[in-house]
């Protein structure tokens, strides 16, 4: 659900580039919503091209963000009891029994 | 519109068809879906009179579906544009989505129309069309209104369930196993249960008082910053709370790292969806989320902590909006005194607006020619319903007359939408008009006077306090703490309680406290189910097992 067609081009190239620029503090769900927000604007002859590449390093940024957490998770679940104590301390809650 | 002589068609060379249909003059314009192969007219009223004596059901556009509903639709759409023209142009998301969700049911009510005209002469017209539009209508409102709370509740039902999850494990699974755990703490002293309800009641009435003041006296400001950590509050606390208690629950190793990663990114992004600017759902998703979460954070209390409450609720919120000089009261008039919005933020079925005051009024607002009902989380909260201004006398006069005949069921919902829901209603009326004459230029024009009029009415309609939804959730959670009997016998009742809230402000079309009759339903049901419909199960259920 795009915004409204009758708001400025200018406003919906600025309200997709602060989203990009916000969503650099850490935040790849607010890229993924900017995408979802702006992709079917990506056809407009006006500022279509600029959404365009704001889009496409929102989704690079967001993959990479996927990329990163998952091998982050999936490398602590597996040495979780390795690292002992570090684990623990970084751990929210300590599974019982395993 | 004269007609002029034009014997002959020099394309066509075909003489006979120039003559009028309907009164035999010369004739120059022809039906726009049949093209050159249906009848002449000379003039739009020679049209329609020759449309009601029989054309309609030959005509082209009746049966091939797609191409007369295209073309309708966009008739439709046309006078829709033009009869709200001035709010559409001020441009947001929910006025497009309305445009589209209009027009998708105008489609719709054209063809009903059409097959429905020639039967117009029968002695019984008990449905007409406008008004079998108008019950769709309404009844989406009402559909739209449920959604969301039904939503909130059933999320807060899951938070508690997924928290208390071990009493499923551990526990043997008798209700009356879970149900003590879940009332430990009924053994705690009354009187304790009575002041820990006091403050928080307490508290509820300095917040709903500061906000009035704020308001009254225009702190727009602060009432934003306010507003925002009332959001923060449950998106990042709540939420954390929540998740660590589930992941204690169900043994999931997470580390801090990421759970602070995704707490931030969750509650970021609320904020600025919230707030600022973005996709319509996601707004509505996160409010009522929020809500949610809200709800959840007032379980910990005691059991009799939350009857106690909910019950000095139910009394505060009939005082402050019935009373002369209740907050809420002040707030809904000196709202309509100055021209403004209400201060809080507005979950509605059309757009999320946050203190669409003027000053901010070039976020989303609120739509005029859309669906009226607005669901209000104010962020105190205690809260209402109101239908705040009445109907426009030209709207009435405008659907009134088909609602002469009705049996007497029917004219009482008529009256509700024509309280309630006057300016959707106006729009069907009108594009109605507009799909069954075909030639209306003359009629959408005096409409669009009339809609334009109405603008000035646009905080018309429904709203109904999300402080509702959270403590509808709230009671239903409580019960949800105990049993899934009476958890759905409080979803029951409490809906029921909304529903007949509803038609109360139909018929006394003034503001009105959503909270006391679900209320005092939820906790009727919950006693009634809980001291005699679940024994009586569970006793059916030993039977079962022995035999």
């Amino acid at each position: 659900m795009p915004p409204s067609p009758k708001t400025p081009p200018q406003e919906i190239l600025s309200i997709c580039k602060k989203y990009f620029i916000i969503g650099c503090f850490f935040l790849p769900w607010l890229w993924v919503v900017n995408v979802v927000y702006m992709w079917p604007l990506i056809k407009r002859q006006d500022i279509g091209a600029q959404i365009k590449k704001y889009l496409y390093l929102s989704i690079f940024g967001a993959i990479l963000w996927l990329i990163i957490l998952t091998t982050w998770l999936s490398i602590f679940v597996t040495n979780r009891i390795e690292w002992g104590q570090f684990a623990d301390s970084i751990s929210v809650a300590i599974p019982k029994g395993v | 519109m004269t007609s002029q002589e034009s014997s002959v068609d020099p394309e066509q060379g075909v003489l006979v068809n120039s003559v009028c249909a309907n009164c035999g003059g010369p004739a120059q314009y022809l039906c726009e879906a049949c093209g050159q192969a249906g009848p002449r007219y000379c003039s739009a009223t020679c049209q329609s009179d020759h449309w009601e004596k029989g054309h309609a059901s030959v005509c082209a556009s009746v049966p091939s579906g797609t191409e007369s509903e295209e073309n309708d639709s966009e008739r439709n759409s046309r006078a829709v544009k033009r009869s709200s023209s001035k709010v559409y142009s001020r441009g947001n998301v929910a006025q497009l989505i309305n445009l589209k969700q209009r027009r998708s049911t105008l489609t719709s009510n054209t063809t009903t129309t059409l097959i429905n005209t020639p039967n117009s002469n029968d002695p019984s017209p008990a449905i007409d069309p406008v008004q079998a539009d108008e019950f769709r209508f309404y009844m989406q409102q009402v559909y739209r209104i449920i959604k969301p709370v039904v939503l909130c509740i059933v999320l807060s039902v899951l938070w508690v369930k997924l928290s208390q999850a071990p009493s499923y494990f551990i526990g043997s699974s008798s209700p009356a196993a879970s149900g003590a755990t879940g009332n430990s703490s009924d053994s705690s002293p009354i009187s304790t249960s009575i002041y820990a309800a006091a403050i928080l009641i307490g508290q509820i009435i300095v917040a709903t008082v500061v906000i009035v003041f704020l308001f009254k006296y225009g702190f727009t400001k602060i009432l934003v910053g306010f507003f925002m950590f009332v959001v923060l509050f449950p998106l990042g606390f709540m939420s954390y709370i929540l998740i660590s208690n589930i992941i204690t629950t169900l043994s999931i190793p997470l580390d801090y790292i990421t759970l602070i990663f995704a707490l931030w990114n969750f509650s970021a992004v609320g904020l600025v969806s919230v707030f600022w600017k973005g996709p319509l759902l996601l707004q509505q998703a996160y409010l009522t989320v929020m809500s949610s979460l809200m709800a959840f954070s007032l379980t910990g209390l005691s059991s009799w902590t939350t009857w106690i409450l909910l019950g000095l609720l139910a009394i505060w919120d009939l005082i402050a909006v019935l009373c002369p000089f209740g907050p809420l009261r002040i707030l809904v008039e000196s709202s309509k005194e100055n021209q403004r919005e209400i201060p809080a933020l507005l979950y509605s079925v059309n757009a999320v607006w946050l203190m669409a005051a003027p000053k901010l009024s070039n976020q989303i607002q609120p739509t005029t020619s859309s669906t009226s009902l607005q669901a209000l989380t104010d962020s105190s909260p205690s809260s209402f319903i109101s239908s705040v201004n009445s109907v426009s006398t030209k709207t009435s006069a405008a659907t009134t007359p088909s609602g002469e005949d009705i049996p007497l069921s029917e004219n009482l919902r008529h009256n509700i939408y024509n309280r309630n829901l006057e300016v959707g209603v106006h729009n069907n009326t009108e594009v109605n008009n507009s799909s069954n004459s075909l030639h209306t230029n003359g009629n959408i024009s005096e409409n669009n006077e009339l809609s334009d009029d109405e603008e000035e009415d646009e905080r018309n309609g429904l709203k109904l306090g999300l402080g509702d939804f959270v403590f509808y959730s709230v009671l239903v959670a409580q019960a949800a703490t105990f049993d899934w009997i009476t958890t759905i016998a409080c979803i029951v009742a409490v809906l029921t309680g909304l529903n007949a809230t509803i038609f109360l402000l139909a018929i006394y079309r003034k503001a009105l406290p959503a909270l006391p009759i679900s209320i005092v339903f939820g906790m009727l049901f919950y006693f009634v189910s809980r001291w005699m419909l679940v024994p009586y199960a569970q006793t059916l259920g030993g039977f079962l097992v022995a035999v």
